[in-house]
């Protein structure tokens, strides 16, 4: 398994002449889970977007500063093998074709036709497992139509990814439609894939962002972008009270 | 304003009825409904049957689908692939659409039936039917995808897929039902069209022979039942009935999968 770094330095984001991100730096590399925390509307899926090169193209970006992977600036990158690399999945699932194979299989088929057929349906009953969808899905000829819950459609996106292995994945909101039950084994699950590769969680999910080896707090001031104002362990960015933002978000409830 | 709106279309939905009881009141006079559809016309067409007009029509009909899909379904990718997706060719591929049947059927007979010297034939109606339907099923073909473009490009983008791959493996197939309705509807026009196959493909009493030779569907024979045989209009009126019924069969997938997508 080959590792991804990822490296922002002093990177700036505008759309449509509004400012998204303002000068923000951070390392990413190896393997261990981060979690990219932030208030609702501050720019955090679009942070994981622009690494992904997966920006809106109906609206005018502008960029400044540094954004690489593996030391190349993204800009640089063939955006399809950067996409296979750095992967990311949207926090509102969408699940294609007629049936689970066609979302387990046929992206795979596609990605990495080196696969043989056995490898194949192997990662994909792995993936049903690590996702706690075995006892929702015994078949992979089940349609579509019976993974109709938005808790059972968020996990086979999230099944997708992983079956692709890609060496960073960028998850948004990756529990936001689970129930309780759901969510402790899922993130468990994260949490083992990622002594092996990097994990991104833009999320909201305390609970999940403290299970997290490192937080990174995004706060947008009087609307000039968003900045990277805490970078660290958990307990350093979320229970130190002179980091004002991220310890009123961490107790506002 | 509305009034005249809600005036005019309360007419529509009265006289809708009417026109069709009269369609088949009228055409339902025929002594023998089996020598009528599997007979061979005889007297010049104002008796016997209608069989070579009901061959000819499919033989018309289903190679210019044919070859009207092959045109759109890469028209209406390409449309939708390039980022531009540009105004002034979907003016054109609904400009094409909205060209009426007769202005086609000219078109047709001079460029494939004069210019390339087809002559009027079933090659040249072939033809000139692929030009008529290509630009209605390409601009149906653009919608049915840009629907399904908003939902699922970028799912596949995430992926990592590539844009081909997206729209091919991902988009196409999800987007195929309703590109399948489209065709369907494509279908019933060709065999209800008229204008232009007149003028293309000719009016025959012969089963189609080759594609060099002329050849005549149900709806043409509507046409010349009305226009050039004196009294035809009650035979007129019995082809209609076996015209409609065809496009009814026809329909029917689609109106049994709306019943079935309610369910």
């Amino acid at each position: 398994m080959s590792q991804l770094s990822i490296s922002l330095r002093n990177y700036s984001l505008t759309a449509d002449s509004t400012d998204i991100l303002s000068d923000v730096s951070f390392e990413l590399n190896g393997s261990g889970t981060v979690a990219i925390l932030a208030r609702s509307g501050t720019g955090k899926s679009t942070l994981v977007k622009s690494i992904a090169r997966l920006l809106d193209d109906t609206t005018v970006w502008s960029e400044d500063g540094v954004l690489a992977v593996n030391g190349k600036p993204v800009s640089e990158w063939n955006r399809i093998a950067l996409r296979r690399k750095a992967m990311y999945v949207p926090q509102k699932s969408v699940v294609f074709g007629r049936t689970v194979a066609d979302n387990l299989i046929l992206p795979q088929k596609l990605v990495h036709p080196e696969r043989s057929d056995a490898e194949l349906v192997a990662r994909a009953h792995q993936a049903i497992e690590q996702t706690q969808l075995a006892d929702e899905i015994s078949d992979l000829d089940l349609p579509v139509s019976s993974v109709s819950a938005g808790g059972q459609q968020q996990r086979l996106a999230l099944a997708r990814a992983f079956v692709l292995d890609p060496d960073c994945l960028m998850l948004d909101e990756p529990t936001s439609a689970l129930d309780a039950l759901a969510i402790t084994p899922l993130e468990n699950c994260i949490l083992e894939m990622a002594r092996s590769k990097l994990i991104v969680i833009v999320t909201h999910d305390l609970i999940l962002a403290r299970k997290c080896d490192r937080v990174l707090f995004l706060h947008n001031k009087h609307d000039t972008g968003a900045r990277l104002v805490a970078d660290g362990t958990p307990e350093q960015v979320l229970f130190d009270p002179t980091l004002k933002e991220p310890f009123a978000f961490m107790h506002a409830r | 304003m509305f009034r005249f709106f809600l005036r005019s279309l309360l007419l529509l939905v009265t006289a809708l009825p009417w026109l069709a009881v009269a369609v088949l009141v009228n055409g339902t006079e025929v002594d023998n409904w089996i020598d009528f559809i599997f007979g061979w016309p005889r007297e010049n067409g104002t008796e016997g049957g209608i069989f070579p007009f009901i061959v000819n029509s499919f033989a018309i009909v289903l190679p210019a689908i044919v070859l009207a899909v092959t045109i759109a379904v890469p028209s209406a990718l390409l449309f939708q692939m390039t980022t531009a997706r540009s105004v002034a060719m979907r003016s054109l591929i609904d400009l094409g659409a909205s060209v009426p049947r007769l202005v086609w059927g000219v078109a047709g007979s001079l460029f494939f039936g004069s210019l390339l010297g087809l002559g009027i034939s079933a090659a040249t109606g072939i033809l000139t039917l692929t030009c008529l339907l290509a630009p209605i099923l390409a601009s149906n073909f653009i919608d049915s995808l840009s629907v399904e473009r908003e939902k699922y490009l970028p799912v596949g983008r995430a992926l990592g897929l590539t844009e081909w791959q997206s729209w091919t493996c991902i988009i196409l197939p999800v987007a195929r039902p309703a590109m399948a309705l489209a065709i369907q509807a494509g279908l019933a026009k060709a065999l209800s069209d008229a204008a232009a196959l007149y003028l293309t493909a000719g009016a025959t009493l012969g089963i189609l022979s080759s594609l060099d030779a002329p050849a005549s569907t149900l709806a043409v024979q509507i046409l010349m039942q009305l226009l050039e045989i004196g009294g035809g209009g009650k035979r007129a009126f019995a082809i209609s009935v076996v015209l409609l019924a065809l496009v009814i069969l026809i329909q029917t997938p689609l109106i049994l999968s709306r019943i079935d997508n309610r369910r």
